[in-house]
């Protein structure tokens, strides 16, 4: 047993009286009607119910089958609720109606079928409670999660907008821009100002910062002319900074003032409203952009557009170009009321639409003066890079590694030069330090030692006329050079060598494994020489090797550099290889494992025609070329494959050619910087590597008709796998040729 | 090095060394060149040609594409295998009638390689 806190009622049940006197005097409205065939006439209210409506029973009987709809407002749910109540089930809903007062509240009703006996007709009881309260609060509450749902969105989209101005290389990212913004508008689209507008999906970078033009006249084919009468102008969205553009025109009326090139001209901020109907200038910026604006509106959506709204695509120092906007106010023909005009823009779009401006004005901008300042710092540097001319009669191979984080070029040179015909002159040379002053200093000895080289052969003579100059330019670092010319006898077809040195290490004879050092004619640094400059001679035979390098390949921290020369003279006289590239990679693969200096090395070898051809000499089977960005470093990257392939005795020479000159061409098209070319024999195939500073990856494209090459990758990839990976700042790309099917038949490949 | 030579229907071209990148430049003028002179017929003479990549097919090509959308057509004479193959990856073959019956006068100095089997598709007859 459980005993009870308090005792059970006793008191008697309640009586049917009090209950209907209950329900007569309760707060909450009550009514019963009749059946739903009967039109539902109200038959009771209560009082509460009397308050609420302002009437009582017998009034509600004057309004016809139904009275209880003419009291509140339509609503979508009303055919369900209906349907309910024919079919005698209980029904609930929340339904507005008018209050006396003119005011809307929300009513819950409550509708229930009273249970009846047999024959008795059917009778509802309904019960209404305002909850007003609740529906307002419930509306304000997904009003303000709509004005978070949307200010996500446009954060959004603002955020993917960054995303594709991360990447203005990309041919179509102002085309995707607008794209993304016509979830907010119904057109948009980019405008650049490049001398003249003009219609923009992407940007071309390599076009430099201008946003200069002030008559704009590409070709823009008049479609149609927003003939009408109504007055467009207004302020656009309640958004006050919006100028508007042009007014109603009217035959008489002088050209409208072109607000579109004060935008331009960054007298006004923007944005502007430009309408489309107004009469402009044919080559002013608002009279341009109007017929480039309906021509495209009208063409991607079929609706003539009435206004556009213009916002201004900045840069750091002026307005590169314009976003327009279309808000969908189609321009409804002469005779449309005030009615037609489109409902004004909600300021966030206003909003969104001037980040992405003022976002895609900066990220052009950016990209612009980087691609500027690129191609400047290239092309100073490519303009002090080493030379290697092709010499006739020689074999002649040059390396050079600079040792500078951020440049291309450093202190040490090297010069390879056809003086004429039969006289090839050569200079090695390092400016002391390696930083950029250095560089500068590199190139204006550089000329200085061309322009007398091609005037005097004997190298005392040219560097004498060197150091008289030097002193008085006034070069503000010492540099040291060895100069050398190597002449030709036609009779004996035999090579002599010249040469005289400013404080550089002397250049090394290989000769049938001896080594020796030319350490005859040497001198003060250049530009400090109170001497005449002597010139030392050396008659040359086939097989021999010239070795002219800097200080970078011998000179450690840990050693002095006797011991460093030592080394070298011991190194090169174990090199076995009978090709210049040869000889300079076993210098390289034994030498210059960790450089701390720049490095320049110019190997020539005199061919020995007899000698190469019998003897296979053991050198590593690798090579490498640095060559310069430039159309002729393609073809001579495929003369070095033809020879190595010939030293290598590998098969799949065209092969390897067709496959070095598209790789090589690529790095000349898109690469940055020198083009490092490497081959290895894997003994499976020959392995090329291109190497430049352009970290973007290979692109194999499918043919796009405007990308002249664009089947390179594919015709790579048809004779070769392939691949690439970063490099350093850059990137390699490789190729192993597929092993071709031997030909046992076939001849050993020709020289090419 | 490039040549043109035209009789009443027909318009020879006949190039001579590598054709790639670094002979880029002079493409845009001969193209027009050979438009301009509208005849029906392009014969293309590859015989001193020693070299040809990409690059150069889409010159080709170019030429061949502007011919056929004016009726005419071009022939190719003295191409080699690599060559060849090089149109074949651009899928540009059918613009092209091969003259395979064609011997060059100097066709020992004809290519700059060895002529080496690279995978060619079958080409229709």
């Amino acid at each position: 047993m459980t005993d009870l806190p308090y005792p059970v009622s006793t008191t008697a049940p309640v009586s049917g009286e009090q209950l209907a006197l209950a329900l007569t005097t309760t707060t909450v409205p009550a009514f019963v009607t009749g059946p739903w065939e009967a039109g539902m006439p109200v038959i009771w209210v209560n009082e509460a119910f009397e308050r609420l409506v302002g009437v009582g029973a017998e009034d509600l009987g004057l309004l016809g089958p139904h009275p209880l709809l003419a009291l509140v407002e339509d609503d979508p749910h009303r055919a369900a609720a209906q349907a309910d109540l024919a079919a005698g089930r209980a029904m609930r809903r929340i339904v507005s109606a008018r209050k006396r007062d003119g005011g809307v509240s929300w009513l819950q009703v409550d509708v229930t079928p009273m249970p009846r006996a047999e024959g008795e007709e059917l009778r509802w009881v309904g019960v209404t409670t305002d909850v007003s309260e609740y529906v307002d609060q419930q509306a304000a509450q997904l009003a303000s999660l709509e004005v978070e749902r949307r200010e996500r969105a446009d954060l959004d989209l603002i955020a993917q907008t960054t995303e594709l101005l991360g990447d203005l290389e990309y041919p179509f990212a102002l085309r995707d821009i607008a794209d993304l913004l016509r979830s907010l508008v119904p057109w948009s689209g980019f405008y650049l100002n490049d001398d003249g507008l003009q219609y923009a999906d992407g940007v071309d970078v390599a076009s430099p910062p201008t946003g200069r033009g002030r008559r704009h006249t590409r070709y823009v084919p008049e479609t149609w002319h927003v003939d009408l009468a109504g007055d467009p102008s207004g302020v656009v969205g309640g958004h006050a900074d919006v100028h508007d553009v042009g007014t109603a025109p009217s035959p008489d009326a002088a050209p409208a003032v072109d607000h579109v090139q004060e935008l331009l001209d960054g007298v006004v901020d923007g944005p502007v409203r430009l309408d489309l109907s107004g009469s402009y200038g044919p080559h002013t910026a608002s009279g341009w952009l109007r017929r480039d604006l309906v021509r495209r509106v009208v063409e991607e959506s079929g609706v003539v557009p009435r206004s556009v709204v213009v916002h201004a695509v900045a840069g750091r120092r002026r307005v590169l170009g314009l976003l327009a906007t279309w808000h969908g106010d189609a321009a409804r023909g002469p005779g449309a009321d005030a009615g037609g005009r489109a409902e004004p823009a909600p300021e966030h779009i206003f909003t969104v639409v001037e980040v992405v401006a003022r976002r895609a004005g900066t990220a052009i901008d950016n990209a612009r003066l980087y691609a500027r300042e690129h191609r400047l710092a290239e092309a100073l540097q490519r303009a002090m890079l080493p030379e290697q001319a092709d010499v006739t009669g020689l074999d002649v191979w040059t390396y050079y590694a600079p040792n500078a984080e951020h440049a291309q070029v450093g202190g040490d040179w090297y010069d390879v030069l056809q003086i004429s015909e039969g006289t090839v002159g050569l200079v090695i040379g390092d400016v002391v330090g390696h930083d950029v002053e250095a560089a500068a200093a590199m190139g204006q000895l550089r000329s200085v030692v061309r322009a007398y080289a091609y005037e005097l052969t004997t190298p005392g003579t040219v560097l004498d006329r060197v150091d008289q100059l030097v002193t008085g330019m006034r070069v503000p670092r010492p540099a040291s050079m060895v100069y050398a010319t190597l002449h030709h006898v036609t009779d004996d077809d035999s090579w002599s060598v010249e040469y005289t040195r400013a404080g550089h290490l002397p250049p090394l004879l290989l000769r049938d494994g001896d080594v020796r050092l030319l350490s005859g004619a040497s001198g003060s640094l250049v530009g400090f020489g109170t001497a005449a400059r002597k010139t030392g001679r050396e008659v040359l035979r086939r097989g021999d090797v010239l070795l002219f390098y800097t200080d970078g390949l011998i000179e450690r921290r840990d050693r002095s550099l006797k011991v460093g020369l030592d080394t070298l003279v011991e190194m090169s006289g174990r090199i076995t290889a009978r090709d210049a590239a040869g000889v300079g990679e076993e210098l390289l693969s034994r030498l210059a494992d960790s450089p701390e200096d720049d490095v320049a090395i110019v190997v020539v070898r005199v061919p020995d025609p007899v000698q190469d051809a019998q003897v296979t000499a053991l050198s590593p089977r690798s090579r490498r070329w640095l060559l310069p960005s430039e159309p002729a470093s393609i073809g001579r990257a495929r003369h070095a494959v033809l020879r190595t392939c010939q030293a290598w005795g590998l098969v799949e020479s065209a092969a390897a050619e067709l496959v070095v000159s598209e790789l090589v061409a690529n790095g000349v098209l898109h690469g940055w910087g020198n083009i490092a070319l490497r081959l290895f024999d894997t003994g499976d195939g020959l392995r090329i590597e291109v190497e430049d500073a352009n970290p973007a990856p290979p692109v194999a494209t499918d043919g796009h008709p405007n990308r002249v090459g664009g089947f390179g990758m594919q015709i790579v990839e048809r004779l070769a796998d392939w691949g690439w990976r970063p490099a350093g700042t850059g990137k390699l790309v490789w190729a192993k040729l597929r092993p071709q099917p031997m030909q046992p038949d076939e001849p050993a490949p020709a020289l090419g | 090095m490039i040549e043109i030579a035209t009789s009443s229907t027909t318009t020879t071209l006949v190039i001579a060394g590598d054709l790639d990148l670094a002979e880029r430049d002079q493409f845009p003028e001969i193209a027009a060149r050979v438009v301009g002179l509208r005849r029906q017929l392009l014969v293309i003479d590859m015989c001193r040609v020693t070299f040809m990549d990409s690059t150069g097919a889409a010159f080709l090509i170019s030429l061949a594409d502007s011919g056929r959308k004016r009726g005419g057509a071009t022939v190719l004479r003295g191409a080699d295998e690599r060559d060849l193959f090089v149109l074949e990856v651009c899928g540009a073959l059918d613009l092209f009638r091969v003259d395979h019956d064609h011997h060059c006068e100097q066709s020992d100095v004809s290519t700059g390689a060895t002529p080496v089997h690279l995978p060619q598709r079958h080409r229709p007859s």
